[in-house]
């Protein structure tokens, strides 16, 4: 049961990250101006060379990063037997993912000299659910079902 | 919790009371195994847990676990490398142009490049102006190279729009054109155009491209720029005929843009027969 709560919480922010990598890939996209909320760093950000990935957008990379998120930890919630390998699974995107993104952090606290405020709440949501699939992974460990 | 007989049989070799019985049993177990080690624990209790592993019970030994965190954290690190490593290499040159001062790059003030270049692209612009700002995002990218390999030389001549913010910009851009600083400050005015600009905003790029501050704040304060723009604009207006920002002209002639920016780098490409 513990385990499935820790499940549903990466869940949980895997689609929270989706949403705000998904919105930043349409302001990418289209043109648009990002919602900043006081910092005015989400242009200077965009437009940053270190804003695309060989022409892909950086949100992009991040939605399809929070997409495999979703989908694993949806099969895990789902697919008892194969709990750890997927826990394992979940552990080891989510680690790529706060890899990146801590690179895109100091990115922009030391190159663009920019703060972009989704980048940072981005950051943040795969920091925590890396820390949860650590968590879960130890979970998987002691229970039995 | 049916298939705890191999533990129970075990059991009696552990140490009498460290183990007990049922489901409790073998959840101990099993976090025993997991985070303490099975070093002191007794062949039968291998043998039994290795019977447990196989009915499924206790899917991974405490080995294969860690083994699997080693071998996909590695995998993750490597992918993540991979992902930043492409990163910097694909931006390596182009960081260096966007903060890279002027003689670097081969500029003097507000003209790029090489005056011996076949083609060149001459802008009238304003920095409030947004189709400009759009301007410069569609074409610097393409136009950077071209002017870098000495085809193109590109001038940017201020026309100014009548605002404020536009006047500081355009003044705030020839004090670091003064630091040999202007394509840099230039490129930054256009890419953070949102929101205005005043003087702090100003300020805070000059910082950002190391400015010398003291040199920069009283070039701000005079006005000898603001007079040497609102004599461009009025050279502009008067003798080109320029009534509206952005106008390119190609080797003296004006390029009519349609649709898209896009259709100045083919008229360029086009003087340059490509």
């Amino acid at each position: 049961m513990r385990l499935d709560r820790t499940l549903v919480a990466i869940l949980l922010l895997s689609l929270a990250g989706l949403a705000v990598s998904g919105y930043l890939t349409w302001v990418y996209t289209s043109n648009t101006v990002a919602m900043c909320f006081g910092s005015d760093g989400c242009d200077a950000v965009q437009h940053s060379p270190y804003a695309r990935l060989l022409g892909i957008p950086i949100p992009t990379l991040g939605a399809a990063g929070y997409l495999v998120l979703t989908g694993l930890s949806v099969a895990a919630l789902r697919l008892k037997q194969r709990q750890e390998m997927l826990t394992l699974g979940l552990f080891g995107v989510a680690l790529v993912g706060v890899l990146f993104s801590g690179y895109l952090t100091y990115l922009e606290l030391f190159v663009i000299r920019a703060i972009c405020t989704w980048c940072v709440v981005s950051a943040v949501i795969m920091l925590i659910t890396f820390l949860l699939t650590v968590h879960a992974y130890r979970q998987t460990g002691r229970e039995v079902e | 919790m049916r298939t705890v007989r191999p533990f129970q049989k075990a059991k009696a070799s552990a140490s009498a009371g460290a183990f007990p019985f049922g489901n409790g049993a073998l959840r101990v177990f099993c976090r025993n195994r997991n985070e303490k080690g099975e070093e002191s624990l007794v062949k039968p209790l291998q043998v039994a847990l290795s019977e447990l592993r196989k009915e499924g019970e206790c899917r991974l030994g405490r080995r294969e676990r860690q083994k699997g965190v080693w071998v996909v954290a590695g995998v993750a690190v490597a992918a993540a490398g991979l992902l930043i490593g492409v990163s910097l290499l694909s931006v390596g040159g182009r960081r260096d142009v966007a903060t890279m001062a002027d003689t670097e790059r081969g500029a003097e003030r507000n003209v790029w490049g090489d005056a011996a270049a076949p083609v060149k692209l001459v802008e009238y612009g304003d920095y409030t102006c947004v189709h400009c700002a759009e301007a410069w995002e569609t074409i610097e990218p393409e136009l950077e190279p071209l002017i870098m390999e000495g085809k193109v030389q590109f001038t940017f001549e201020h026309f100014w729009l009548g605002s404020q913010d536009g006047i500081m910009a355009a003044v705030a851009a020839q004090c670091a054109a003064d630091q040999d600083k202007f394509w840099a400050f230039h490129s930054k005015l256009f890419n953070n155009q949102t929101g205005g600009f005043n003087a702090e905003k100003l300020q805070k790029f000059a910082k950002e491209l190391d400015l010398d501050m003291d040199a920069y704040n009283s070039c701000f304060d005079s006005v000898n720029h603001a007079d040497e723009i609102l004599a461009a604009t009025k050279s502009a207006m008067e003798e080109k005929g320029i009534r509206g920002t952005p106008t390119f002209f190609v080797n003296g002639e004006a390029v009519p843009v349609v649709q898209s920016f896009s259709e100045v780098l083919d008229a360029v490409k086009k003087e340059l027969g490509q």
